[in-house]
């Protein structure tokens, strides 16, 4: 029952962690077009900003969270003021050339900051709880909890605000939109730095269980990417459900068959891909 | 865009050159290093070329490292296991990554946009985690010793050996200059003219009565044989491989190399960012690996914003320049 009830909770952790990540791209995917890869760079710097508080400076590790999402929130309205707007009405291997560029400068920088090594930050919950016959760790539960939050308030931001009818009236048909009066360049802004945001925050939340290293925002993103074309791109459900999938093949497959399991997901993927060409919530999105 | 403007004596001219200097290079600079350097600029040069012709069809690859590493694999792993010669290898490797071309072209290429860039993208790390995760390709020590090329002999007069990078340097740009000739001729033929019009207008294009599929096949097969040629090449030229030396960043490397080459000819874009950015690449590696990141990121991001048709545009760009002012 434990193990049972430890592998559920480490593939929750698993699908929490790419769900917080594929929220953010698909919502960029709906309202700027474009991929953003940079988006696992952001998420390694909110981890590094947090390592270099709490860990080197002994910060208080919640506000060391904060001020990571404040920084990396920047860092993503400087990147869409200063690359994505600029490039969005060009073609899209424009944008998607600059936006590798962003990541790899920023991965660049991260290397020379703190070295190519890697880093843990530590644990900040500790213990273990019995829950249902099982004992499991404190800190795994309250990272699911937290991400959980993180959610459920980007989902009623998208789906009960004023703002969030705007982001979907934008995703769904950006020249209607406009006749209604919408801002797009503030939406846009918008959008980016919250996505920005949570992706700091799925970085500071998540790396106190794993190690970190510059290097590791392209395995990242590249996760994150592949989960937001199968949940559909741009559909915020679609994520979800798509995160959860992965999450729960890869934890339970890794755990029972080794390294060989990640093989069988991508294969999972490609054949989602030969059945629903636009993932599995997905709708028709015009490129040019 | 110039679709008709064929100067064919200007580009044979320029290939003549082109060709002269290739062969001149190891002779003018006969360091051992640096005829190596020559030798990455060379594979970085045909993956580029690969990766433009696929761009003619409107389709962005993120995955171009994949056949590199089918190539590499197949040689290596057809000469240590079955004896076979690493020159029928070279063959067999660009073979086996433009089958593999053909099956996931054709279910891969019905999809349009920047899902093929995630799905090429996904295809190079399955590639890679295959190669890195089975026993049989050697798991992540990658396989060592493999057969280097054996010397041929001239009829009676000597023996021409390959054990040095002076004379692989001389494989590699036979098979450069095969692969850029070949894809020359296919962009500036009416196939070329057929894979242009895909990304203008694909509906238009099938209404004429042109199958689009066929067509981006056509030009993701050959990309892709001659990204296996040069994998194979590598294999037996540096004697071992690695999974990790496939990494799907090596992609995003291509394709880097090939947008500062420009997409104005398939052949010349490609040499010229493949050889200019390697260059720099090996320059940097020298002083501190991290740059070479900061470089390739800078210089994407540069040629993005100011010359947005790669460096083969600087003459005409120059030209507007001058006429406005």
């Amino acid at each position: 029952m434990t193990d049972l009830m430890q592998l559920f909770l480490n593939c929750l952790v698993l699908s929490a962690n790419y769900i917080l990540l594929a929220l953010g791209l698909t919502l960029i995917f709906g309202i700027l077009r474009a991929l953003n890869f940079a988006h696992g760079v952001l998420y390694i710097t909110g981890a590094y900003v947090v390592y270099a508080l709490a860990k080197l400076m002994g910060m208080n590790y919640f506000l060391a969270t904060f001020i990571a999402m404040i920084i990396v929130g920047g860092l993503g309205l400087l990147i869409e003021a200063s690359i994505l707007y600029p490039l969005a009405d060009r073609v899209k291997v424009a944008a998607l050339g600059a936006i590798l560029g962003v990541s790899m400068v920023l991965e660049g920088v991260l290397a020379f900051i703190f070295e190519g090594e890697d880093v843990t930050i530590g644990s900040f919950f500790t213990g273990t709880v019995s829950m249902v016959g099982a004992t499991l760790s404190v800190e795994r539960i309250m990272v699911v909890v937290l991400c959980g939050l993180i959610m459920v308030g980007v989902y009623g931001w998208i789906q009960k605000t004023k703002q969030g009818m705007a982001i979907r009236a934008l995703a769904e048909n950006p020249r209607v939109a406009n006749l209604q009066g919408i801002n797009t360049r503030l939406i846009r802004f918008l959008v980016m730095t919250m996505a920005s945001v949570v992706a700091a925050f799925a970085g500071a939340i998540v790396t106190p269980l794993f190690y970190i290293n510059p290097f590791m925002g392209g395995h990242v993103v590249f996760k994150a990417l592949l989960i937001v074309a199968v949940g559909g791109m741009g559909s915020i459900e679609g994520s979800i459900l798509a995160g959860l999938l992965i999450g729960f093949v890869e934890c339970i497959g890794v755990t029972y068959l080794g390294p060989i399991a990640e093989v069988i997901s991508f294969l999972m993927v490609i054949a989602i891909f030969l059945f629903r060409p636009r993932g599995l919530l997905g709708v028709e999105y015009e490129f040019h | 865009m110039n679709f008709t403007k064929r100067n064919p004596i200007d580009s044979r001219l320029i290939f003549l050159g082109l060709f002269i200097v290739l062969v001149l290079l190891p002779v003018l600079f006969p360091n051992p290093a640096r005829v190596g350097m020559f030798i990455s600029c060379g594979v970085a040069s045909v993956l580029a070329m690969g990766w433009l012709l696929i761009l003619r069809i409107g389709c962005l690859s993120l995955g171009q490292v994949a056949f590199l590493a089918i190539g590499g694999y197949t040689s290596a792993i057809l000469s240590q296991k079955l004896g076979i010669s690493p020159w029928f290898g070279l063959l067999f490797g660009g073979i086996s990554a433009g089958l593999i071309a053909l099956g996931i072209g054709l279910i891969f290429l019905r999809i349009r946009g920047l899902y093929l860039a995630i799905i090429t993208f996904a295809f190079a790390e399955i590639v890679r985690l295959v190669f890195s995760t089975l026993e049989f390709f050697g798991g992540h020590g990658g396989i060592l010793e493999i057969p280097k090329y054996p010397p041929i002999s001239l009829l009676g007069r000597g023996t021409v050996r390959f054990d040095s990078p002076f004379s692989c340097y001389y494989i590699l740009i036979t098979i450069v200059l095969i692969s850029g000739i070949f894809m020359w001729r296919m962009d500036h033929s009416a196939l070329g003219r057929t894979f242009r019009s895909l990304p203008q207008n694909e509906d238009l294009a099938e209404s004429l009565g042109i199958h689009p599929l066929r067509y981006k096949v056509i030009s993701f097969i050959t990309a892709c044989f001659f990204a296996g040629m040069v994998g194979a090449f590598t294999a037996h030229y540096y004697g071992c491989l690695y999974p990790g030396s496939y990494s799907p960043m090596h992609s995003v490397i291509v394709q880097i190399q090939a947008t500062v080459g420009g997409a104005a000819s398939v052949a010349f874009g490609g040499l010229l960012g493949g050889f200019l950015m390697v260059m720099v690449e090996t320059f940097l590696l020298n002083v501190d690996s991290r740059w070479v990141l900061i470089f390739y990121g800078a210089v994407i991001i540069l040629i993005t914003f100011v010359l947005p048709e790669g460096l083969l545009s600087l003459p005409q760009e120059i030209k507007k320049f001058r006429q406005k002012t």
